[in-house]
């Protein structure tokens, strides 16, 4: 859980000097995708701590989540209905769960919510 | 143990992009962006142009201004005034504005009325030299770099009028009848071209109506100063610089 901690840090500070441009017309996109990606690694960390830890589910739901969640945006763009709120509240939902899971077990208590 | 450091590097290299995407989304600032249209980028270059012009020309100004100061400088440490220096500018300045007798190489061009037969339907006004055609003439070489100006002998300034005044024309307040002659000093060729060559406004007036021009190039030429004493101004002030 360390790692992932330092890794998203070290991101941010290499990711302050890219010079990474897009058109802002993608911002909407991009966002959710990070949002995936954050449940993804929020999940890694969990799957951890828990020892279920499959790096081949991992990557593919980083990358598939990301990619999907992006797609839906694009696809609800079209389609005029905001379809990334599905995206947002899936996980969105997820993400507390999993960081509820996270603390649990760093602090040692039992009750896991279900 | 070798699993877990694979799952270990995994994670870390997935939080490492997550960072990384995190950050470039939060740096894009979408609201300082705005679309904007071919037209406009072109107008903006265009200004910049314009400005960078005018720093280029106000920074030569800025340099004649600091040779100015040099000049002033030199002569108030070799003589103790200025009063050479600002005489001569005075006499530099008195030329330029055509307060002086001037003299160079250039061009004479004598214009009078056509002298060919006239027919019947024509319009005798066709036949004769108009106020407007020495205008035209004088302006022509204006643009072909002429120097100094005269017709029948009075210098062309900024005030001087060429107004029809029935047969003749009155330039600097006198009257003067045909023939006209605009002395022009000047590159010769170039002055000699503006008004006889083909396609140029005295070439129109001898060709078509038939007026009669004759421009003659000569190497020493003597226009004198404007001879009504010196303009002054009524309504006109001078900006004071800095204002």
């Amino acid at each position: 859980m360390l790692l992932a901690i330092i890794g998203i840090l070290l991101g941010i500070i290499i990711g302050l000097y890219l010079p990474i441009t897009y058109s802002p017309t993608y911002s909407l996109y991009i966002s959710v995708a990070i949002l995936a990606c954050l449940d993804s690694v929020f999940g890694g960390i969990r799957a951890t701590l828990e020892d279920v830890f499959d790096a081949r589910i991992f990557i593919s739901g980083f990358f598939g989540n990301a990619i999907l969640a992006a797609f839906l945006a694009y696809i609800g763009d079209r389609l005029a209905v905001p379809l990334y709120y599905a995206a947002i509240f899936a996980f969105g939902g997820r993400l507390f769960q999993n960081f509820a899971i996270i603390r649990r077990h760093v602090f040692g208590k039992g009750n896991f919510p279900k | 143990m070798k699993k877990k450091t694979k799952q270990n590097i995994i994670l870390f290299l997935m939080s490492f992009i997550l960072g990384i995407l995190l950050i470039v989304n939060i740096n894009q600032d979408a609201d300082k962006y705005r679309e904007v249209s071919l037209k406009s980028v072109q107008m903006i270059r265009n200004e910049i142009g314009n400005y960078e012009k005018e720093i280029s020309d106000l920074s030569k100004f800025i340099e004649e201004k600091n040779k100015e100061i040099q000049k002033y400088e030199t002569s108030i440490k070799e003589e103790g005034n200025i009063i050479e220096v600002i005489k001569d500018e005075i006499e530099d300045i008195k030329f330029i504005a055509g307060f002086k007798d001037t003299q160079g190489p250039g061009i004479i061009v004598t214009i009078s009325d056509s002298e060919s037969d006239f027919e019947y339907g024509e319009n005798i006004s066709d036949f004769l030299v108009h106020d407007i055609d020495v205008q035209r003439l004088v302006n022509d070489l204006k643009i072909a770099g002429a120097e100094a100006i005269s017709v029948s002998g009075q210098r062309v300034l900024s005030t001087s009028e060429i107004e029809c005044n029935g047969p003749t024309i009155k330039i600097n307040d006198r009257t003067y009848p045909i023939p006209f002659v605009i002395k022009a000093i000047g590159d010769p060729k170039v002055l000699n071209a503006a008004v006889s060559a083909p396609g140029t406004y005295g070439f129109k007036l001898k060709d078509i109506y038939g007026i009669r021009i004759k421009s003659n190039i000569s190497n020493f030429l003597y226009i004198p100063k404007y001879n009504k004493g010196y303009i002054s101004f009524r309504y006109a002030k001078p900006v004071k610089e800095g204002e």
